[in-house]
């Protein structure tokens, strides 16, 4: 066998065989520099995250939530809070450019409010009360965020309706979870409300007419979430329409009228299917960190959803724990619409 | 570098420094590899080359006939 030739092949000794370098690092340096300059982190954060500062950046936006405030959305809610230099753009992740960054919030399992014997509670205490806390919730909720109601069920109930008399053969294989009877009375007869202006006029003056009873701390909460949803904050459309998303955000909450109802079974025929696309975020914000301006309008956006969010699910617990005191008495008699059901 | 930094000042010019320092001598050339095209694009090559010889029990690849000139 002739020998090997010595010099034929390269030595590796000299050729390094790891390599560590962050592109656009300069990107990162210049997000938590922003984040000092409006005060998210400072020298304090920075020694406790070993010089790192991606670890910087996320201490510093998880410091301005607050650990209280942190925990309560850990437990009723999954957010994913991101910043990114990559957008998606038909399901590839596309380079932002010009040194932009962006900020998005996704939901990846959504809270839960059951607030029937809330709304039977209120409507026992005066006649539309009840009525004019779930709709003035509905409303403000709809302008922030996506959210899973009895409208979803209708929807879901009419489309399954279409199919079965699309479906000749598999008819009678059709179930119709029949939600508009699962509505307790006093939402069944708002709902198709031909003068909406007036409606939420006389909704208000109805809450604010009961602000001061027993109740004063499930309204004054309500009207909490009403004033932040109210706040305007406009963001860039483009970054949605041009993701082609299949679908848009996913449902932030659920909200149901009984444990086990007709919206519960809905939603749970429709979450199976869910994440199979990709849905839009429910918050996006495109942003440079070199403009003040644009960091201070992603961090409103981004304060305004988690303080709504917060508020939201301090009445969710509050409802919660309230059902549960109430478990057994008089106030635990379910909605008597959903008996007659 | 870590002990300096005291006040906000200090901070931020702490990152102004690090987003402009260089990349380490060791990963200029992962640096210039990602900024050029040709470069990219023979690692993609060659990783759908490598993915195919994996798939193919381990049988030797066949060199694109434009790539080696005729011997002879």
């Amino acid at each position: 066998m002739a020998p090997a030739f010595a010099q034929g092949l390269p030595t590796l000794d000299t050729v390094p065989t790891a390599y560590n370098h962050e592109f656009r690092a300069e990107l990162l340096y210049e997000l938590c520099a922003a984040l000092v300059q409006e005060g998210l982190g400072g020298p304090e954060t920075w020694r406790k995250c070993d010089e790192s500062a991606q670890v910087f950046a996320q201490r510093a936006i998880m410091e301005s939530i607050g650990e209280e405030r942190w925990n309560l959305l850990q437990r009723n809610v999954e957010y994913h809070l991101s910043v990114s230099d990559l957008a998606e753009r038909d399901g590839e992740d596309t380079l932002l450019g010009n040194g932009r960054l962006a900020v998005t919030i996704e939901c990846s399992g959504c809270g839960f409010l059951k607030i029937g014997p809330a709304v039977a509670a209120l409507e026992e205490e005066a006649e539309g009360l009840g009525a004019a806390f779930y709709w003035t919730l509905t409303y403000a909720l709809y302008r922030v965020m996506r959210i899973y109601n009895h409208d979803d069920a209708l929807q879901y109930d009419e489309r399954m309706h279409e199919y079965a008399a699309d479906d000749e053969e598999n008819r009678e294989q059709y179930e119709f979870p029949e939600v508009e009877k699962a509505l307790p009375e006093c939402i069944r007869k708002t709902l198709t409300c031909d003068d909406h202006y007036s409606f939420t006029r006389n909704a208000r003056r109805v809450l604010r007419g009961h602000a001061g009873g027993q109740y004063r701390s499930w309204i004054e909460g309500l009207r909490k979430i009403q004033q932040l949803s109210r706040v305007r904050l406009p963001t860039d459309v483009h970054f949605r329409e041009d993701g082609g998303y299949d679908t848009i955000p996913l449902p932030s909450l659920m909200v149901a009228f009984k444990e086990h109802d007709a919206i519960v079974a809905c939603f749970d025929e429709e979450s199976d299917y869910m994440l199979e696309g990709s849905a839009e975020p429910t918050v996006d914000v495109v942003f440079s960190p070199r403009k003040p301006e644009e960091v201070r309008h992603a961090l409103r956006v981004v304060a305004r959803f988690v303080a709504l969010n917060c508020a939201l699910f301090q009445l969710v617990e509050e409802l919660q724990e309230w059902e549960k005191r109430h478990a057994g008495t008089d106030l635990d008699r379910g909605e008597p619409s959903l008996r007659v059901a | 570098m870590q002990s300096k930094v005291t006040t906000a000042a200090d901070l931020l010019a702490l990152f102004a420094a690090k987003a402009t320092v260089p990349p380490p001598e060791t990963s200029q050339m992962l640096v210039r590899h990602f900024q050029c095209k040709e470069s990219l694009a023979a690692a993609q090559y060659l990783t759908e080359a490598m993915d195919r010889y994996a798939a193919g029990s381990g049988h030797p690849l066949q060199a694109p006939a434009e790539l080696l000139p005729p011997l002879g």
